[in-house]
């Protein structure tokens, strides 16, 4: 296993945003994370990746990282990107990727490389606010590849995409967990997270409820129980996703049809 | 006298400071700035008052009104206090509320300009003669403890203490205190609830206004009146303010009696106790006082990087050689032809960028905040003075040993600062400073006392590179060439880091710390590398700047010249090399100083004038003036390439399915769903 956490918990004051979670990672997987609003599904990215403090274990390889500094966890392969992005604004697009490559050598082509492969490579010199926003999640994947990630942790890369955007980014997402590299994806998009994961793992209020094959888990009734909520507590499940927050749909039937409508 | 009596001395500075700390928590409270001009603002009031009360000559800060008679204390302390609540307001209005959500570094920028602006305004109207106020509270004896002590610096306690606890109540218990407090937290929400921020905010810099100038009036009769001293009493109270978090008035003017009677306490040990270091242990306090408060409420891990926090731009501006060549050369052209007058303008605006660039370095691309620049510059002057003229340490070598130590100190002031963000930093660094001027520059042991320190001419293989000396005039001009060199070395040193990899992982960790880690990057080993560069240069300009005195005196490593350094580099442009360089010219004595004393004849308002400058600077263009000209050249640059390449653009941006349709998904969701 590339990335075992076990028993990982995160508490903030009094809330726990994530309570006794298992996950694990092999080499050559993409896995999915899913959940609703607030159920802890970047805060299991912070933990992972060291930027917020967890209890639990957590192995990456055979190392055991936690404790180590988050820079320490991104030299050793563990890479994320941020649902904000966090691009660095004062710098250009190429200085931006050569940040993710650190001090090898040969930066410079290799940068000019991913910004090709994402379509970037005419706004190279530009910074990154002058790029569209969907310009600005591929540019943030190309940081993140040029860290050379052994496990590359994702956290909404189709957040604020169309459904015709989001589902273009299965294929590079895909092509990203090759060999030894492996991707932890997480996404509002059930489309794209079912179409590119091998396993999914459902979050809801800091706990898995639901772990397998995207057959299996889009089936699985305490899922649909989580995103539709059951005649009991749907209420409760309603208030919590409709914050205005939402990037797309979360039910999946819902998003299903939108699609058929839109495909011509 | 004992101890406690000491103590209860201190109350009378403890007073003042309790004052000052409960503007300070009031107005940071209500707008989110650290002002550090009430020590200025109530140092006004109080000369005004000095004046009303013996001439009758109310002193505005245009004008003045002779009211013929000698008016009674009362009648004078409401016409002052009238005058500072309208000068406060003013200072709100024009100064601080356009600047409710600019980021940090501006905010810093402009109170520091507040705090130099008046305090050049009292020097202007006021002149430097000494003023003493005929007590105003009984003072007749009274025997606490067995201590016979003038009873006026328990009324002084009571009246601070009162006035905080009146304010407490006002903002935890009124309707009015709590929507000031709402309005500061969240304004959207305050005016969607129909409240108005700005002027809840103008109310409560009224407040601070009223309290600082009152107790200022109050406790002028034991205080000194120098104006230096009296504006650096804020950083005491900002000590106190910071153990009341900036939040709670109660605690912080109950710190600040505390701080005052403690401070006094240790005076009366450092006499009973000759081992004890007798400068600076005062000021030494509230430093660590500030450290400490900040290092316990300090946060490690990363902090999340808000788009408030951002600076203006660093552009990597492509090195062209021609210009740069001509530029030095019309400088080297120029040196021996000016008269001695302008060379030594251009010398010292020379030196000056660069202890600029000191700041680009730090501040500029590393993103941290110094206010204490001068004084690792002037560690540097009185090492070189130390190891040349004492220890008889030849030039290339004694120089050197000067910049490491100024490193080594950078780097320990560092050390808090990996903890410490945006105004906190400023405080630290402030605070820094007085310790430094006090404890070392005013330290007769290091400076040598009435001899002073002087430094011997740097030599190089019998060849002199002294600015006096020999059959040329002063300032010589090989001296003028020697700056020179320097200052082109490290500004093309700086231009160069700005493009290595190093000056990248800067602007990372500037940009986002979250983004540096995850990328990898030790954010706390980058700020540390950019401290050690940063001191560094400000050791080879505080070298310089000994070399150009030849005698040293802590004047001009004072913490107002480290306020003034920052004015110019932040007017200059504080992101790039050429802002540093501009930045020289605006230092005291530089080419715009020269200027200003031959063509104006303003030379007695410079620093008014450039403290004006900086704060418009600050509201209007955060880059300064180097970026003001890029702002104004740029966007028709680009205009100009957009028409060129608008036709090669359309076939290439077929490819990229994210391209067009994003602006429209944007507008429909304009957050992203949080995890």
């Amino acid at each position: 296993m590339l990335l075992r956490a076990e028993g990982v918990g995160v508490a903030f004051g009094g809330v726990r945003a994530l309570d006794e979670v298992t996950m694990s990672v092999a080499a050559g997987e993409v896995v999915g994370l899913i959940g609703p609003n607030g159920a802890g599904k970047t805060t299991f990215i912070d933990a992972v990746t060291g930027f917020v403090l967890a209890t639990g274990t957590i192995h990456f390889g055979d190392q055991q990282i936690q404790g180590l500094p988050a820079h320490r966890r991104a030299a050793l392969g563990l890479v994320r990107t941020f649902q904000h992005l966090e691009l660095f604004d004062d710098l250009s697009l190429t200085e931006n990727v050569l940040i993710g490559h650190g001090r090898r050598p040969g930066g410079r082509q290799e940068a000019a490389a991913l910004l090709d492969r994402f379509g970037l490579a005419d706004h190279a010199g530009a910074c990154p606010p002058d790029l569209s926003h969907g310009q600005q999640r591929l540019l943030a994947l190309a940081r993140a590849l040029a860290s050379r990630p052994r496990l590359l942790l994702l956290d909404e890369p189709a957040a604020g995409l169309d459904s015709r955007e989001s589902a273009a980014l299965a294929d590079p997402i895909r092509a990203m967990a090759t060999g030894e590299r492996a991707v932890l994806l997480i996404d509002h998009d059930v489309d794209l997270v079912f179409s590119v994961c091998d396993r999914v793992y459902v979050l809801e209020f800091g706990r898995v409820i639901a772990a397998g094959g995207p057959a299996e888990v889009s089936a699985s009734a305490a899922v649909r129980a989580a995103y539709l909520g059951t005649a009991g507590d749907g209420a409760d499940h309603d208030s919590a996703d409709h914050d205005g927050a939402e990037a797309g749909g979360v039910d999946p039937d819902e998003r299903q049809s939108e699609r058929q409508e839109k495909s011509p | 006298m004992d101890f406690l009596s000491f103590v209860i001395l201190g109350l009378g500075s403890g007073a003042i400071y309790a004052a000052f700390a409960t503007g300070i928590v009031l107005v940071h409270r209500a707008s989110g700035v650290i002002h550090f001009g009430f020590g200025a603002t109530a140092l006004f009031g109080v000369l005004q008052y000095a004046d009303l009360r013996r001439h009758g000559i109310l002193v505005l800060p245009v004008g003045h009104i002779d009211l013929g008679t000698e008016p009674s204390v009362a009648l004078c302390v409401l016409l002052v206090l009238a005058h500072a609540l309208l000068f406060t307001l003013l200072i709100y209005l024009l100064c601080f509320a356009p600047l409710h959500a600019a980021p940090p570094l501006a905010r810093v920028v402009a109170s520091v300009g507040v705090m130099l602006a008046v305090q050049a305004l009292i020097v202007a109207r006021f002149g430097s003669a000494p003023r003493s106020v005929a007590a105003i509270l009984p003072n007749k004896p009274v025997t606490v403890l067995g201590a016979t002590l003038p009873r006026d610096r328990l009324y002084l306690a009571a009246v601070a203490l009162l006035f905080a606890a009146a304010l407490h109540l006002w903002s935890t218990r009124t309707r009015f205190g709590k929507a000031t407090r709402g309005a500061a937290e969240n304004e959207k929400a305050a005016i969607l609830l129909g409240l108005r921020p700005r002027w809840l905010a103008a109310v409560s810099w009224l407040l601070a206004g009223a309290v600082v100038t009152v107790v200022g009036i109050l406790i002028a009769p034991t205080t000194s009146l120098e104006a230096g001293s009296f504006t650096l009493l804020i950083v005491p109270a900002l000590g106190a303010a910071l153990v009341g978090r900036l939040s709670s008035v109660a605690v912080a003017a109950v710190a600040g009696l505390v701080l005052g009677g403690l401070q006094s306490g240790l005076l009366y040990l450092t006499r009973e106790f000759s081992w004890l270091p007798q400068n600076g242990l005062k000021q030494g306090l509230p430093f660590l006082l500030v450290v400490l408060m900040l290092m316990v409420a300090g946060r490690r891990l990363p902090g999340r990087g808000t788009a408030q926090d951002r600076l203006p731009p660093a552009p990597a501006g492509r090195l062209r050689p021609v210009p740069i060549a001509a530029a030095v050369a019309a400088a080297a052209i120029g040196l021996p032809l000016l008269s001695s007058q302008w060379r030594l303008g251009m010398i010292t605006s020379g030196v000056a960028a660069v202890l600029c660039l000191s700041l680009v370095v730090l501040t500029g691309f590393v993103g941290q905040i110094s206010l204490a620049q001068m004084s690792l510059a002037g560690v540097a002057g009185f090492t070189l003075s130390k190891v040349t003229a004492d220890g008889g340490v030849p030039f290339p070598v004694g120089p050197l040993i000067a910049v490491l130590a100024a490193t080594a100190l950078g780097l320990l002031v560092a050390v808090p600062a990996l903890r410490v963000r945006g105004l906190h930093l400023a405080v630290v660094t402030l605070a820094a400073a007085v310790a430094i001027e006090e404890f070392i520059f005013k330290n007769p042991k290091v400076t040598g006392g009435l001899s002073g320190s002087t430094v011997p001419q740097p030599e190089i293989f019998g060849f002199s590179l002294g600015i006096r000396g020999g059959a040329e005039d002063f300032p010589r001009v090989t001296f003028g060439y020697f700056v020179l060199v320097v200052t082109v070395a490290t500004a093309l040193a700086v231009a160069a880091l700005r493009r290595h990899e190093l000056g990248r992982r800067m602007l990372a960790v500037r940009g986002s710390e979250r983004a540096a880690a995850a990328a990898g990057i030790n954010a706390a080993r980058v700020k540390l590398t950019g401290a050690a560069i940063s001191s560094a240069l400000a050791g080879v300009g505080g070298t310089l700047l000994a070399y150009q005195q030849g005698q040293l005196s802590y004047a001009s490593y004072s913490t107002f010249t480290s306020l003034g350094l920052l004015v110019a580099v932040y007017l200059g442009g504080i992101t790039s090399v050429s802002g540093a360089l501009l930045g020289g010219t605006l230092y005291s004595g530089g080419l715009v100083s020269v200027a200003l004393h031959e063509w104006a004849g303003l030379g007695d308002y410079e620093t008014l004038i450039l403290s004006i400058g900086l704060i418009i600077v600050a509201i209007r263009s955060p880059d300064g003036l180097a970026g003001l000209t890029r702002q104004r050249l740029t966007p028709r640059l680009r205009q100009l390439a957009r028409r060129t390449t608008t036709t090669e653009s359309i076939a290439v941006a077929e490819p990229i399915a994210v391209r067009e349709s994003t602006t429209t998904t944007k507008e429909v969701n304009p957050h992203v769903a949080a995890g």
